[in-house]
C-alpha cells in the first residue's frame, strides 16, 4: 500500500524548464492514466520520480512517498531506496530497453545483492510473467517483442516495487500483444495491490484500464479527473482535441470513384529470408485510384510485400504487372520520419532532388510545400528543425514530386502522436481526390485502415488470410485472425 | 555453421595477405637501386667471379618469377637465406631481437590498453566536463606528437635528469630488469596509441551512455559500476576492432623507438640491415612484423565475432525485414 506525493514539482534540463510545477497525488491501490502528446512532459515526470533524469537535468519540489521526504534533487544514495524498490518502472520499447549482449536471467537479478541474485528464483519469476524458464539463458535477440517485454515486466517484479509505471508499455507491440502485455500488468497490479500508473498516448488503454486520468501539454498538468468523466466530458480545449482525434473515423468508405481499370497486378509472390517466409503465394490488385490497405502484425510480411512492389526487394517468384498505358511509378513515405529524411540536406534540396528526378522544374518547390502546407521558408531548414508531423509531410511532398501512380505508406502515420496522426491522415485524403493517385497503404492499425482504405488485405506469416471491400471486412469478417485484429482494436472509447 | 564460416574466410583473408606481401618483400631486392647481385655481396670488395657466383647461388639470372616461387618454396620451408653480414641463417640469428620487440609491444599494448579504457569511459561518462576535455587535449597532444620525440624526451627528464630509469639497452634479460629497461621505450611508445584508444573509447562509450538498458538498469537501481561494465561490452565492437589497429602500429612505431632507446629489437635490425643492405634479413624481418600485424587483426575480428552473442548464435534470426 502505498501513495504518492508531489508538489510543485519543477524539471529543469540544461536550463530549459521542462515541468512547470506539477502537483500530484496518487492515492493507494489505483491505476492513474497519464495523457499527452510526445514533448508535453509525462515521461520526464516520471523519471523525475526515480532521479533517472538525462545528464543536465535537475528536479526541485517536494516529494514524498508514503509520507517520506524523498529529497529533490538528491543523490545516488537517497535515490537508492526508490529507484526499483519504491517505484518499478516498465520501459516502452522491448527491443532497446534490455542489454544486447547479456542473457535475460542474468538481467533480471543485476540489481540484487550478490547472496540474494544466487538464490534468487528465476524460473518463478519467468513463470509469473507466463515466459518458460530456459528464457534465462537466452539473449533478448532469441526472443519476440512480446517475449521481451514480459522479461523486462520479470526484471521491473523482482524488486517487488511498491508502485508500478508503466510508461507506453504497449505501444511498440503488436496489437493482439498489447493487449496480453496490458492484461499481465493490471493482473498484477490487481493481485498484489500495487498502485498503477499507465503512460499512454493510446485512448483505448486509457478508457479500458485507469480510474483517473492526468492530461500532460507542455509540462503543465491541464486536466485530470475520473477517467469515465474526462472521456465524457473533457473540460480543457486540448483534452478535446486529443479525444477527437483519437476517435476512429466514421466517414463513409470508397469516397473516390471506383475505378475498374486495374494500375498493378501481384501473382503468386514468394519471398524467402533464410528459412522464413515473408511472402507466401501473395496476389493482390490495385484499381486506379483506389486506396488499399495491408493489415497484419510484425513478421506478417506486409513491408516485404510493399518493399517488392517498389522493387527495393526481389521476389523469389511471381510477378509484378503495372497497367500497360501507365509508366510504372511508385514511390513510398517510410515510417519513421525520423530517419526518413538527410539529415545534412535542406528541406528545399530534399523536394529538389526529387523534382530533378521527376525532370520537373526546381521552382516547383513552392507547389509541394504548399501542397503538403508547410511555408515556403521551410525550404531553407533542416529535418532537425522541424517536428515529426511536419517531416511526414516533407516525406510526403517528396514522394509526390514525381506525380506518382501508386504511393506506398508504410505505416507512415504509426510513429505520429494521435491529434498529428489525424491531421496526416487528414492530409492524404484530402491529397488523394486532388492528385488522383492510388494508395497501398501497410499498416497494424484497424481504425486509421477504416479511415483511408477502400479495400483491405489482412496478412499473416506471409500470407493474404482474408481481403475484400474495406466496409465487409470491417463489419463482417471471415477469417479467425481478422475477428481478433478488430477485437483488439475496437474497443469504443 | 556461421562460426566455423566466418573464421574459415577471415583465415583465408590472412592467407591471402600474407601470399600478397610476400611478393611485395621478395621484390625489394629488385627495387632497390643497383644490380641485385653487388646488393648482394654487400659490403665485401667486389670483383667478377664474386659476382657470377652469386649470380649463381641466388639463381638471379632466371626469370623473375621463378626466383620469386623458389624463394617463396625455399621460405615455406622456414629457409630465408643467410645474412649477408654475418653468414647465419636469418631464422636462427631473430630470435633475441624477436623477444625484445615482442615484450616491448605487448608491454606497451599492456599500458594503453588500462590507461586508455580507463580515460576512455571517464570522459565518456562525464562528458562535457573539464575532466572531459583534460582527456581530449591528452589525447589530442598524444595523437600528435611523434613517438620518438616523446620518447626523447622521456629520456631526457626520467634517464638523465632524474636518473630513474636507463638510458640504453636491454638490460641483463631478468625480469625486473627487463621492466625497468623496457619502461622508457613502452611509454613512449604507449603515449600514441593509448590515444588513439581514449578516443575510440570515448566515443564508442558515448554511444551507449543514452541507450535505454542503462536507463532500465539505472531505474532499477543497478549498480553504476555494473551499468558501465555493461555499456563497455556493448561497446567493444570498434574498440577491439581498434586494438588490431593499435597492434600494427605498436609494430611500425618500435623502428624508431628501439632506435631512440638503443633497443636490439626487430626494429633496430631491421634499420642496421637496411643500412647494411643485408637484403635476407630485411625480407626475413619484414616477414615477420607482416606476419604478425596481418595475424592481430584475424584474431582481433574473430574476437570481435564472438564478443557479440547475436553473430556467435549459428540460428540467424532475419528479423530485419519487417519492422
Amino acid at each position: 500500500m502505498s501513495s504518492i506525493n508531489v508538489s510543485n514539482l519543477v524539471v529543469k534540463i540544461n536550463d530549459l524548464e521542462i515541468l512547470h510545477g506539477v502537483d500530484f497525488f496518487m492515492p493507494e491501490n489505483t491505476v492513474i492514466g497519464i495523457v499527452g502528446e510526445s514533448g508535453s512532459g509525462k515521461t520526464t515526470f516520471v523519471r523525475s520520480l526515480m532521479g533517472i533524469l538525462p545528464a543536465g537535468g535537475a528536479a526541485a519540489g517536494e516529494y514524498e512517498i508514503d509520507g517520506e521526504n524523498v529529497p529533490l534533487p538528491g543523490d545516488e544514495k537517497s535515490w537508492g531506496n526508490v529507484r526499483g524498490k519504491k517505484l518499478g518502472l516498465i520501459m516502452q520499447d522491448p527491443f532497446t530497453a534490455l542489454d544486447p549482449r547479456t542473457k535475460c536471467g542474468k538481467q533480471i537479478t543485476a540489481p540484487l545483492p550478490k547472496g540474494e541474485a544466487d538464490t534468487f528464483d528465476i524460473s518463478a519469476a519467468l513463470s509469473e510473467v507466463g515466459l518458460s524458464p530456459d528464457v534465462a539463458n537466452k539473449y533478448p535477440f532469441e526472443l519476440s517483442g512480446g517475449m521481451r517485454q514480459r522479461v523486462v515486466i520479470a526484471a521491473v517484479l523482482a524488486l517487488n516495487p511498491e508502485i508500478l509505471v508503466a510508461d507506453e508499455a504497449t505501444s511498440a507491440l503488436d496489437v493482439i500483444i498489447q493487449e496480453e502485455i496490458l492484461d499481465l500488468i493490471v493482473n498484477i497490479h490487481e493481485k498484489k495491490n500495487t498502485p498503477l500508473i499507465i503512460i499512454t498516448h493510446d485512448l483505448r488503454i486509457l478508457s479500458s484500464r485507469t480510474k483517473t486520468v492526468l492530461v500532460f501539454k507542455d509540462g503543465e498538468i491541464v486536466e485530470r479527473g475520473l477517467t469515465a468523466e474526462v472521456i465524457s466530458d473533457p473540460q480543457n480545449p486540448y483534452t478535446k482535441e486529443l479525444l477527437e482525434a483519437g476517435k476512429p473515423g466514421l466517414r463513409d468508405v470508397r469516397l473516390t470513384f471506383p475505378n475498374s481499370k486495374e494500375l498493378m497486378k501481384a501473382e503468386h509472390l514468394n519471398k524467402h529470408f533464410g528459412a522464413q517466409q515473408a511472402l507466401d503465394d501473395v496476389n493482390i490488385d490495385i484499381f486506379f485510384d483506389e486506396s488499399v490497405a495491408v493489415v497484419g502484425e510484425s513478421g506478417s510480411g506486409k513491408t516485404t510485400l510493399a518493399r517488392t512492389i517498389i522493387g527495393l526487394e526481389q521476389a523469389d517468384s511471381g510477378t509484378i504487372t503495372f497497367a500497360k498505358d501507365c509508366p510504372s511509378s511508385v514511390q513510398i513515405v517510410f515510417q519513421d520520419p525520423y530517419s526518413s529524411l538527410n539529415p545534412a540536406m535542406k528541406i528545399g534540396s530534399i523536394l529538389k532532388e526529387a523534382l530533378r528526378t521527376a525532370g520537373r522544374p526546381e521552382s516547383d518547390v513552392a507547389e509541394l510545400l504548399e501542397m503538403v502546407e508547410i511555408p515556403f521558408d521551410f525550404a531553407s531548414r533542416r529535418p532537425a528543425q522541424l517536428s515529426g508531423g511536419q517531416r511526414q509531410r516533407i516525406a510526403i511532398a517528396r514522394a509526390l514530386a514525381t506525380k506518382p501512380n501508386l504511393l506506398i505508406c508504410d505505416e507512415s502515420v504509426s510513429a505520429l502522436d494521435v491529434i498529428i496522426q489525424r491531421k496526416i491522415i487528414d492530409l492524404l485524403i484530402c491529397l488523394r481526390e486532388k492528385e488522383k493517385f492510388s494508395m497501398l497503404f501497410i499498416s497494424h492499425d484497424m481504425n486509421v485502415v477504416r479511415e483511408l482504405a477502400d479495400r483491405v488485405y489482412v496478412m499473416k506469416d506471409g500470407k493474404v488470410v482474408e481481403g475484400g471491400d474495406a466496409n465487409d471486412v470491417w463489419n463482417n469478417p471471415q477469417n479467425e485472425y481478422t475477428v481478433r485484429l478488430l477485437n483488439a482494436r475496437l474497443t469504443e472509447i | 555453421m556461421a562460426a566455423a564460416k566466418f573464421i574459415a574466410k577471415r583465415l583465408a583473408e590472412f592467407v591471402v595477405s600474407i601470399a600478397v606481401l610476400s611478393f611485395v618483400v621478395f621484390s625489394l631486392l629488385f627495387l632497390s637501386p643497383g644490380d641485385p647481385a653487388r646488393v648482394l655481396v654487400g659490403t665485401k670488395s667486389v670483383n667478377p667471379d664474386l659476382l657470377a657466383s652469386i649470380r649463381a647461388e641466388y639463381h638471379l639470372d632466371d626469370p623473375f618469377f621463378s626466383q620469386y616461387f623458389r624463394w617463396l618454396g625455399n621460405a615455406l620451408h622456414g629457409d630465408f637465406g643467410q645474412s649477408i653480414k654475418t653468414e647465419v641463417p636469418v631464422t636462427e640469428m631473430i630470435g633475441p631481437y624477436l623477444k625484445i620487440t615482442v615484450e616491448l609491444v605487448l608491454f606497451s599494448l599492456i599500458l594503453a590498453l588500462i590507461i586508455g579504457l580507463l580515460l576512455g569511459v571517464i570522459a565518456a561518462k562525464r562528458r562535457g566536463t573539464k575532466l572531459d576535455g583534460a582527456i581530449n587535449a591528452f589525447a589530442l597532444l598524444g595523437t600528435s606528437a611523434p613517438s620518438f620525440a616523446v620518447g626523447l624526451l622521456l629520456l631526457y627528464v626520467f634517464a638523465y635528469l632524474l636518473g630513474w630509469f636507463p638510458i640504453y639497452g636491454s638490460g641483463d634479460g631478468g625480469f625486473l630488469d627487463t621492466i625497468n629497461h623496457l619502461t622508457l621505450p613502452a611509454i613512449s611508445l604507449t603515449f600514441v596509441v593509448c590515444a588513439m584508444l581514449i578516443q575510440i573509447t570515448r566515443s564508442s562509450m558515448l554511444g551507449q551512455i543514452d541507450k535505454d538498458y542503462a536507463i532500465f538498469m539505472q531505474a532499477r537501481g543497478v549498480k553504476p559500476l555494473r551499468i558501465t561494465t555493461a555499456q563497455l561490452r556493448n561497446a567493444s565492437g570498434p574498440i577491439l576492432t581498434s586494438i588490431g589497429l593499435l597492434l600494427a602500429n605498436l609494430f611500425g612505431a618500435t623502428i624508431l623507438i628501439e632506435t631512440t632507446f638503443a633497443l636490439p629489437g626487430l626494429g633496430n635490425l631491421l634499420a642496421s640491415s637496411v643500412t647494411m643492405k643485408d637484403v635476407p634479413v630485411v625480407q626475413f624481418v619484414t616477414m615477420v612484423l607482416a606476419v604478425m600485424i596481418c595475424l592481430s587483426s584475424a584474431v582481433v575480428d574473430i574476437a570481435v565475432y564472438f564478443a557479440d552473442p547475436q553473430s556467435r548464435s549459428f540460428k540467424r534470426l532475419k528479423l530485419g525485414a519487417e519492422s
